[in-house]
């Protein structure tokens, strides 16, 4: 990177060539907030306290925020297996490894195949039938 | 129904905290309850990853406010306070053992990750970047760690590639997609992005399947996949963005094609008096009034103004998206708007495509650094559905830029013959994305 000797020196630790922040070069370090501030009161308090449960177990919120999805709709449903046969086909053709193809051979080579062969107006119509939004206004 | 005398709202992120404030602001006279299950609000989730790869110093700098500015500006913050009912007939909700009536109520309950479904996934070592107190100890088990699987080359997992580089760990991608950020980016304007991660030391395995987690003793130590099984002390789920609907099944709120909660434009929800905002609610995209959901932290805050000033008694409206969006990887910026020609092949949507490529500054500048720009266009109309930029500086103003352009129905002859700024150390005399357009103008 051009300007990494115009990077301070005490500031390289964070803004060395090849670390994010230094990516447009310069600007200001990262700020805290004003001391005594709620914002400070609270980040200080926040970080003593995570740091106090590191290799404890001692109850945390937000731990695995991680769900298995409720069972779909039908409509769900439908868009997900089509949206993803879709997306593959649309990969085989501009990527130069396939992708990990998980849609079946009824959406691979018999809905794919149908999509593409109709004319836009009526796919237009489809999408905007299976997966759009109504009532509101001001779509394009 | 009359004037609002309670609005509760569901969820102390960005729409959540928004919402509150902005209800608060539009009817002083209500009362505002916000009930949040974690210990924190008005902190950046975003810049967690930048924390973990030490390009901001410390966790203390992501926080924007403290809870005593909401009590100030009179908004009831009920903190670790999770809302477990929510009774739509009786018009009450359940928050921390109390039943508390409203009359309005946001439901702002935002995401959580897709669990991948395969054996292992309950292992000790599967790890989510989300809050901010996790987030922290993530910091400091990551101190330990020599190799990481992250799963997904979706947004948060490109961020969390470069971070995992940046300390030094021998850092995995697991995609089944043909490239990185397949969900949106093209296969072309991904390629630097891949290239500078891979030059950061990443490892990307794309078209490869996860198979499950492998552990010892209910730790996790290696990610089976069909490119083989990666040795790994963490694996980063960086799934899909589910939308959190748990108490908006239990309302009997509708909800749409992608699982999110179906709003109208003044983000109310299919019950009276009901709102939702953010990573919950699915919203047309403006070009074709698909329903999109799980976009970014600025739609959720604009979502989230709109709701709750509705919800004061206002009358806001939100409009479809053109969804801008940009992100760095490795030390490439990457971004774009609306459609790129990998999703419009996928939808089936006809295009033009112009491709164009500039710099940044002037070309004898010190600094400058290449920008790829590639525009979609309507076939005959000219009319703009999509585009898409990697390089250096000045990607993320042109996304908001295109997203603007599209919104107004411009087309490649408007951005082919635009004006721009030219200044040798801020901008070139020839404008990339004009190069583009005038490129797209003989193939409409």
């Amino acid at each position: 990177m051009a300007h990494h000797d115009e990077i301070p020196e005490h500031l390289r630790e964070y803004f060395g060539p090849d670390k994010v922040a230094f990516f447009g070069a310069g600007g200001s370090p990262a700020q805290l907030a004003p001391p005594e501030s709620p914002a400070r009161r609270q980040g200080e308090a926040a970080v003593a306290d995570a740091l106090a449960k590191v290799g404890t177990d001692a109850p945390r919120v937000g731990l695995r925020p991680v769900v298995r999805p409720p069972k779909p709709s039908m409509k769900r449903r439908m868009r997900m297996l089509s949206e993803r046969a879709l997306m593959e086909d649309s990969m085989r053709r501009l990527g130069r490894v396939p992708p990990h193809a998980e849609s079946g051979a009824l959406f691979r080579r018999g809905f794919v195949p149908f999509w593409r062969a109709l004319p836009w107006g009526l796919r237009r119509r489809m999408l905007t039938i299976a997966s759009g939004v109504k009532g509101w206004t001001r779509t394009g | 129904m009359g004037e609002p005398h309670r609005i509760c709202v569901i969820g102390g992120g960005a729409a959540g905290i928004s919402a509150a404030s902005m209800a608060k602001r539009t009817n002083p006279d209500a009362e505002v309850i916000v009930c949040t299950e974690y210990e924190d609000v008005a902190y950046s989730p975003c810049g967690i990853p930048y924390v973990l790869g030490r390009e901001i110093p410390d966790f203390q700098r992501l926080f924007l406010a403290g809870p005593e500015q909401y009590v100030e500006a009179g908004v009831d913050l009920r903190r670790e306070t999770p809302v477990t009912e929510v009774d739509g007939s009786a018009r009450t909700m359940t928050a921390g053992g109390e039943r508390i009536p409203w009359d309005r109520l946001v439901v702002c309950s935002g995401f959580n990750y897709t669990l991948p479904d395969v054996p292992g996934n309950d292992l000790e070592g599967l790890t989510y970047v989300k809050n901010i107190r996790r987030g922290i100890e993530l910091n400091e088990t990551l101190n330990g760690v020599r190799k990481a699987v992250v799963l997904e080359g979706t947004p948060l997992g490109v961020e969390m590639l470069t971070a995992l580089a940046h300390r030094g760990i021998e850092t995995h991608l697991v995609d089944e997609g043909s490239w990185l950020l397949s969900q949106v980016a093209d296969a072309d304007m991904a390629e630097p992005v891949q290239k500078s991660l891979e030059q950061l030391g990443c490892i990307l395995h794309f078209g490869t399947r996860l198979e499950g987690f492998v552990g010892t003793n209910g730790r996790m130590r290696a990610v089976a996949t069909t490119d083989g099984e990666i040795e790994a002390d963490i694996c980063v789920v960086a799934t899909h963005k589910e939308p959190e609907t748990t108490l908006a099944r239990s309302l009997g709120l509708k909800l749409g094609s992608t699982g999110g909660i179906v709003v109208d434009e003044g983000m109310r929800a299919s019950m009276e008096g009901v709102f939702a905002a953010g990573d919950c609610v699915e919203v047309p995209q403006g070009l074709t009034g698909i329903a999109v959901q799980g976009l970014t932290g600025a739609h959720a805050m604009q979502q989230g103004r709109v709701a709750g000033a509705n919800a004061g008694g206002g009358s806001r409206t939100y409009n479809p998206v053109y969804v801008p969006w940009g992100m760095i990887g490795g030390q490439m910026a990457i971004g774009g708007a609306s459609f790129g020609e990998h999703l419009a092949t996928a939808a089936g949507i006809p295009f033009v495509i112009g491709t164009g490529q500039g710099v940044s500054r002037a070309r004898y500048y010190p600094g400058a650094q290449v920008m790829k720009v590639k525009l979609l266009a309507e076939p005959g109309t000219g009319r703009l559905i999509g585009g898409q930029l990697v390089g250096g500086e000045g990607v993320k103003e042109r996304a908001d830029f295109l997203a603007f352009a599209m919104k107004k129905g411009s087309t490649l002859d408007d951005i082919a013959w635009m004006e721009n700024v030219y200044s040798p150390p801020i901008g070139a005399l020839y404008e990339p994305l004009s190069t583009a357009a005038q490129n797209g103008l003989s193939k409409l």
